[in-house]
């Protein structure tokens, strides 16, 4: 029986190179890649796996990518959302998926957030399905952020520094209450994670493919959950 | 600004399977294991001037909730790793190096264990070119937490800043075991996962997948890495 993978990462790398490839301008890639990530959701239902965690925008891509490819990816999810907000039939909804977003996202333009607020308002009271988007995300700074948090709450006596363990480091967490990932699959060639969830990801099995995110089919998807389903996972043991 | 050359991190796994399909007893000291390490390492120094720091993943906090013979297999070839580093210690001299335990079970490791890690500062030359970071009883997420709760005490003794907006990464890195970040990391084994390796120091690591047996690692597999990393477009986020 196939092992199910409950929690899936994803790393949709390759949007810009695709564009690239095809003579667009490197942030067509973007919009194509939104359009995979709602096919992910159609899949997933599928296949069973319930929660599904996209990387869509680093600390790193926010502080280094042109403002031009900025602007369009926001632009990009702001129509996305004005989606789920006035469409009955957007797969949000057509599917059950609850919708949250976490990461730096007060470094977002404010009606951005806004929107964000929203749309994860909307999706609130479904509970078959989450779909977690990190935006303005990284993982150093999410662990930094929440140590700093927690030794605040030490300084005004909240909390006991001997009380403090893994558990309560996690609460912290910007992801606090997401389940880890089992599985993280990244597309685009590269192999490493780029900051993604790095102590969240410490069992995850990691799958690489050299295609572009938006090449990336159901058989790829599947594929690399057989390959998940395969493997060993030991858990240190 | 100063080129201050590679950080390569290594997790060494396999070792266990090799002794079973190598038909090793189960008293099997972990020999090839040890002396796989020690030509790494050699290797390394000899021939791979870019780097200047490697980390070696011994033992995991998780290894040592295995059984007695498993964890002495690995007692016992770190401690045999450090005598016989020590003894080619003149070889050592033209790059120098400085080695460096880290972990949280000390403590729970045999005294001989212990003393052959207070030994092993002899090899250590003052202005060592490269760094050896062995990782006995480490797990990445417990060096966050630990990190996370030693920042939380010092803040909570008044003896640590005044401000919140003070704490930075860089500060906080200060209480990591090892705080240089890697550049890639390379497992052997077959397993396709970081088990918490380094994970904070991992951020843009590139990784490499192997899945020869720890023991049956060759400089060769390691110099196409090494070429194989060269050729990776490394761009941190841009």
């Amino acid at each position: 029986m196939l092992k199910i993978p409950e929690h899936v990462g994803i790393v949709p790398d390759g949007n810009r190179r695709l564009a690239k490839r095809l003579l667009k301008k490197p942030w067509k890639g973007h919009e194509w890649g939104v359009e995979k990530i709602k096919d992910i959701l159609d899949w997933c239902k599928e296949l069973g796996t319930r929660v599904v965690t996209v990387y869509l925008l680093s600390l790193e891509n926010l502080e280094k990518r042109p403002k031009k490819e900025l602007d369009y990816l926001f632009g990009l999810a702001r129509k996305e959302i004005k989606g789920i907000l006035t469409d009955n039939r957007h797969i949000v909804h057509r599917n059950k998926v609850r919708v949250r977003f976490f990461g730096r996202l007060d470094l977002l333009p404010e009606d951005l957030q806004k929107d964000m607020v929203m749309a994860s308002e909307k999706t609130k009271r479904y509970s078959d399905y989450y779909l977690n988007l990190a935006i303005a995300y990284g993982g150093r700074q999410e662990i930094v952020d929440a140590a700093k948090r927690m030794a605040e709450d030490a300084r005004t006596d909240r909390i006991k520094t001997s009380a403090i363990n893994e558990e309560m480091l996690r609460g912290y967490f910007w992801t606090n209450g997401f389940p880890d990932p089992d599985l993280i699959i990244r597309t685009g060639g590269e192999r490493r994670l780029s900051n993604f969830l790095p102590f969240q990801s410490t069992y995850s099995e990691l799958v690489f493919l050299d295609k572009f995110w938006p090449e990336f089919e159901k058989k790829d998807f599947f594929g690399a959950v057989k390959e998940f389903g395969e493997r060993d996972r030991r858990f240190g043991k | 600004m100063k080129n201050r050359g590679l950080h390569v991190g290594i997790i060494p796994d396999g070792s266990r399977r090799w002794g079973i399909t190598n038909g090793k007893p189960p008293s099997w000291d972990g020999r090839e294991s040890g002396e796989k390490a020690k030509e790494m390492i050699y290797h390394i120094l000899e021939n791979h001037p870019e780097i200047t720091e490697i980390t070696i993943w011994a033992m995991s906090t998780e290894n040592f909730k295995r059984d007695y013979m498993d964890k002495k297999r690995v007692f016992d070839l770190v401690e045999n790793l450090i005598d016989s580093m020590l003894e080619d210690k003149k070889s050592l001299k033209d790059r120098g190096i400085k080695v460096n335990f880290f972990g949280t079970k000390f403590d729970e490791v045999p005294q001989s264990l212990k003393d052959a890690i207070a030994r092993s500062a002899e090899m250590n030359r003052e202005h060592g070119e490269i760094r050896l970071n062995i990782g006995l009883g480490y797990g990445g997420k417990f060096e966050i937490v630990m990190a996370a709760a030693n920042l939380a005490k010092k803040i909570h003794e008044r003896s640590l800043f005044k401000k919140m907006t003070q704490i930075s990464e860089r500060m906080f890195e200060k209480f990591l075991m090892v705080p240089r970040s890697l550049d890639l990391i390379i497992r052997t084994g077959g397993e396709r996962r970081l088990s918490g390796f380094m994970l904070y120091q991992a951020e843009y690591a590139e990784l490499f997948f192997s899945d020869t047996l720890w023991p049956d690692f060759s400089t060769k597999e390691f110099d196409g890495i090494m070429e194989e990393f060269r050729q990776r477009d490394r761009r941190f986020g841009k």
